[in-house]
């Protein structure tokens, strides 16, 4: 998928959403890249697996600097997630600000199932003024 | 019930696993691994997936809480020095407080020099 959107156009308020679900495959090469012991998640997604599918979803829909640094990141497990389950995600532009030529921008990402929230995702980022600009 | 220790959890992120990561959690930005892209951005070297490291922490709090982690665990951080490959990264959850069994953790990821590359905490309920 091509991004639609643009990092300098997003405003305050807008909202992202799309379906995502996670395979059993897409959790063991999740984990075979962190590392992590597949034991605990035969039949479940880690929990850093959604907001990083969260974070990829909204990349391949919203056009982001190269430059930009994710400074911050709150999760909040409500349930377990199962492999195969259809999930309904919403990103959020929760704040979005402007400070010494830097763009500051909060997301909060939800994912429901059924209409329950069963996962949220806060993400902070900052992108640096332009090289020779302003700050 | 008294918050249980979390056991840390150490590993060595060098290139290979970033690249895996990039493939594997969907991060494919170029600033992550051996490109043009890495040398000519902000830190003018490939850095690690803040999220990658970030792993290693959820992976602690699983290792002792198990499912609940994935029922009722939260985190809330903020990176404070980028990571470079390859870094030996470990992972400390250390009990803080409990409140109507609400276990609360301080969280920090640090390299092998102790600089923390990310800080923060995190709560479960078992």
């Amino acid at each position: 998928m091509s991004a639609v959107l643009t990092f300098q156009t997003l405003a305050k308020g807008d909202v992202i959403p799309f379906p995502m679900t996670v395979t059993t495959a897409e959790i063991e090469g999740y984990l075979s890249a962190t590392g992590e012991d597949p034991t605990c998640w035969t039949d479940a997604a880690p929990p850093l697996l959604l907001a990083a599918f969260m974070v990829a979803g909204l990349l391949e829909r919203v056009t982001i600097p190269l430059e930009v640094m994710h400074t911050g990141q709150e999760i909040e497990a409500r349930r377990v997630v199962r492999p195969g389950e259809p999930l309904d995600v919403r990103i959020t532009v929760a704040a979005l600000s402007q400070r010494r030529g830097a763009t500051i921008a909060q997301f909060e990402a939800e994912a429901l199932s059924d209409s329950e929230v069963v996962f949220i995702a806060r993400i902070s980022v900052l992108v640096p003024p332009p090289a020779g600009g302003e700050g | 019930m008294t918050a249980p220790e979390v056991a840390p959890v150490t590993r060595v992120i060098d290139q290979a696993r970033v690249d895996a990561y990039a493939r594997y959690g969907k991060d494919p930005n170029p600033i992550h691994r051996e490109t043009p892209e890495a040398y000519a951005g902000p830190f003018g070297k490939p850095v690690a997936h803040g999220m990658l490291v970030l792993a290693l922490a959820s992976e602690a709090m699983t290792g002792t809480f198990g499912r609940a982690w994935a029922e009722s665990g939260t985190l809330k951080i903020r990176w404070r020095s980028p990571a470079f490959p390859p870094v030996r990264v470990t992972a400390r959850c250390t009990p803080k407080s409990e409140a109507d069994g609400l276990l609360t953790y301080d969280v920090v990821c640090e390299d092998e020099a102790g600089e923390p590359l990310l800080t923060g905490t995190a709560t479960v309920r078992p």
